[in-house]
């Protein structure tokens, strides 16, 4: 018997695929995932997209340039050398109050 | 762990220009920029996608990166250091922009019926992605769908499956708990699955 709902099994899936489930509830896992195709299904394309994610935006298809644009190298070392021409630039610390995360 | 790789000999010749580095020394720090510049320019390209604004970050980045030298600590490597300073350099330029509309994530999460069984509208792909991933078109297909994704949801999948940041210090970069990166990336990822499932030729 299935003591799991679909809903429930791919809401915690990817605690449930990092380990990060308490072992007693574990095994309720797996007894799910035997005895439903679809729940299957889906754990195996979740991976696959994570894997094609990666693949698409990795460096294979927009490879790590060799060296940096002259003109670009050159500004950045010109903003070191004379920072009063660029006074704008942020410091690099996060911003909570970004409101992109909220 | 990230897993960003570096040579060894990279991360000793950062070793040994630190000290020139923290006293403000300026070819030790042109070498620092030929040495990250182009592994960290490819990072805010992706992050971006427009290759003035990655211009633009990576110049943030190192003037923050010069500016914050002196008081590097050393607890990580320069490189690692480097990397999260041209992230969150792109991560502001993404905040000041106007955002473009864009489709709410729920409408690309699965549902269920009332008994909790997933609704399954199209049977899911069974080509290994292994197999799918060796042509260029299916690549290109899969960066289409994920700029589909709202921004914010894209940004929480770049900074955990691409540049492999912990939820910690992505959570840090965004502004927000770890428990609001799990849920994001958990989501974005299922968007991403349902994305592929319509779009994908069986
Ligand atoms: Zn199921």
């Amino acid at each position: 018997m299935n003591d799991l709902t679909c809903r429930e099994f791919v809401e915690f899936l990817d605690d449930y695929r990092t380990g990060a489930i308490a072992p007693e509830r574990r095994a309720t896992f797996e007894r799910h995932l035997s005895n439903c195709r679809h729940c299957r299904d889906y754990l195996r394309t979740y991976e696959d997209s994570i894997r094609m994610g990666r693949a698409a935006i990795g460096a294979e298809d927009q490879p790590i340039p060799d060296e940096l644009p002259k003109a670009l190298s050159s500004a950045i070392l010109n903003a070191i050398r004379f920072p009063a021409t660029n006074p704008e630039s942020p410091t690099p610390r996060p911003r909570p109050d970004a409101g992109r995360c909220s | 762990m990230s897993s960003v790789p570096f040579t060894v000999p990279e991360a000793a010749l950062d070793e040994r220009d630190l000290p020139a580095l923290r006293a403000g020394d300026h070819d030790a720090f042109a070498r620092l920029v030929d040495r990250h510049g182009p592994r960290l320019l490819a990072v805010v390209r992706r992050l971006l996608r427009d290759e003035h604004e990655a211009h633009d970050a990576l110049q943030d980045a190192f003037t923050s990166a010069h500016r914050a030298l002196p008081s590097f600590e050393g607890s990580s490597r320069l490189g690692t250091w480097l990397h999260r300073i041209a992230i969150n350099a792109a991560l502001m330029r993404l905040r000041a922009r106007r955002r473009r509309p864009e489709v709410a994530i729920d409408a690309m999460l699965p549902t269920f019926d009332s008994t909790g069984h997933r609704v399954v509208l199209r049977e899911a792909w069974s080509e290994s992605a292994d197999t799918r991933l060796e042509r260029a078109e299916t690549r290109a297909l899969v960066r289409r769908l994920i700029d589909r994704l709202p921004e914010d949801h894209r940004t929480v999948l770049l900074l955990r499956d691409i540049e492999e940041l912990e939820t910690r210090e992505t959570a840090e970069l965004m502004g927000c708990t770890g428990g609001a990166v799990k849920v994001r990336l958990h989501r974005a990822r299922q968007a991403l699955r349902q994305l592929l499932e319509e779009e994908l030729p069986r």
